[in-house]
């Protein structure tokens, strides 16, 4: 006899009881429903850092696609030495940038949002409550400086963690969390 | 220390990057500067309000049918040309010449990759004889093949037999044409063409609206209407046969 054939509700209790690392591990053979289910678990963590990030939901969506597609790809590489969503934060990190430099739009979209109205009002649903003078102080920082203070205060990452992620030294990012500090206040007290 | 002390020495031992001498003397200069102080608790609180933001956010749409199609691009690139085109953020924003592009071709027409990720609940059939009962002169399910579990498979794996399935069971309901009731036969087929035009049309609209959750459901219900239409049928033939 084979095994008993689970229900819908049953098998999205089944990958929900089970853990990142072991979805992980499960993804890795190639198993599509357990990347699916990594997904459903990690979705809203990388497309908040991708709508922070690029400050446009549409592109923030696609770009949520390119990291979890980008994420399937490169499974195998990935060998535990870190978490899995460090790791997954890491290429969602890489993405954005990379688009932006793949543009050559970087210094044109540094100080501007495209739409800062429609971005303000998607933040505004996309994140019932928060702060709207800090996210708007937030989407004003430049590229750099933004992904740095996304990711050091508001998902708590260490210092060294943001530089192995971004590639960079541990200098040059205190350096921008610095400068990112130091404009958010300005912006506030403005 | 005398001058008022540096941003980002303020900011290093308000984390506690500094090392103890330095952190000591900084403790000294706050123990005796008010403007520090309110400097130090400005900034306390903005990385408090910092993380205290949410870290979560939902898309205004499911991204996982749009995600599961290009996973799939991945396994088959390099198959048979189609004439669906699947880009990426960073592929999608500026216009390059065709011929520079890198395309992902995919060998399933659209509607059938935008249903790829769906989880298809196909359900066997074998319980709903009232719509034959009468005609068949059966008192209920005698044939072999049915079953009345719920099974859940994934697009992938339901797919590569679904087309084949239904072949199968088209085949039975052919050869029991001539036993069936032909009234019941034309209801049958009737029923068939519109569940078709139904699959037809979804798959038409989701050329359009590939990343519709509604279309998918709408054509996944569809294929499975169709399936146990199907089944019925077969297991009517083999109730009188």
């Amino acid at each position: 006899m084979g095994a008993v054939p689970l229900a819908r509700a049953e098998m999205a209790e089944f990958w929900e009881g089970l853990s990142t690392g072991a979805l992980v591990e499960r993804a890795q053979t190639g198993d599509s429903r357990a990347f699916e289910a990594l997904y459903r678990r990690l979705v809203g963590r990388i497309y908040a850092l991708c709508l922070r990030m690029a400050r446009d939901a549409q592109r923030a969506e696609e770009l949520t696609q390119d990291v979890f597609v980008r994420a399937w790809e490169r499974l195998g590489s990935f060998r535990g030495e870190s978490q899995f969503t460090t790791w997954l934060h890491r290429l969602a990190v890489n993405v954005v940038l990379q688009e932006g430099r793949t543009k050559g739009r970087r210094e044109a979209r540094e100080e501007s949002v495209a739409d800062p109205g429609e971005y303000m009002g998607r933040v505004r649903e996309e994140f019932p409550g928060t702060r709207m003078d800090l996210e708007r102080a937030i989407a004003s920082l430049p590229e750099g400086a933004r992904a740095v203070l996304i990711l050091r205060d508001i998902y708590g990452y260490k210092y060294d963690e943001i530089a192995t992620m971004q590639g960079v030294a541990l200098g040059t990012i205190k350096a921008q969390i610095h400068r990112a500090r130091k404009m958010m206040r300005e912006k506030l007290n403005s | 220390m005398t001058r008022h002390i540096d941003d980002s020495l303020l900011q290093d031992f308000r984390e506690g990057l500094l090392d103890p001498k330095d952190a000591g003397e900084v403790r000294e200069h706050l123990d005796a500067c008010a403007q520090c102080r309110e400097e130090l608790a400005i900034l306390t609180e903005l990385l408090g309000d910092l993380g205290d933001l949410p870290v979560e956010a939902q898309p205004s749409r499911d991204l996982w049918p749009q995600i599961a199609w290009r996973m799939d691009g991945v396994k088959t690139q390099g198959s048979a040309p189609s004439d669906v085109e699947i880009t990426g953020a960073a592929e999608s924003r500026e216009p390059r010449p065709v011929q520079s592009r890198t395309r992902r071709r995919f060998s399933l027409p659209a509607w059938q990759l935008a249903a790829a990720s769906i989880a298809l609940m196909v359900i066997s059939g074998g319980t709903v004889w009232a719509f034959l009962s009468g005609k068949t002169g059966t008192g209920g399910p005698t044939g072999p093949v049915l079953q009345s579990s719920a099974q859940l498979v994934s697009w992938e794996e339901a797919y590569g037999g679904y087309d084949q399935a239904v072949a199968d069971l088209e085949s039975v309901l052919e050869r029991g044409r001539e036993v069936l009731d032909p009234e019941t036969v034309q209801v049958l087929e009737e029923n068939l063409r519109a569940i078709d035009e139904a699959i037809q049309e979804a798959g038409d609209a989701l050329i359009q609206d590939p990343a519709s959750t509604v279309l998918q459901r709408f054509l996944a219900d569809n294929f499975r209407k169709k399936m146990d239409l199907l089944r019925q049928a077969a297991g009517a033939v083999y109730a009188i046969t």
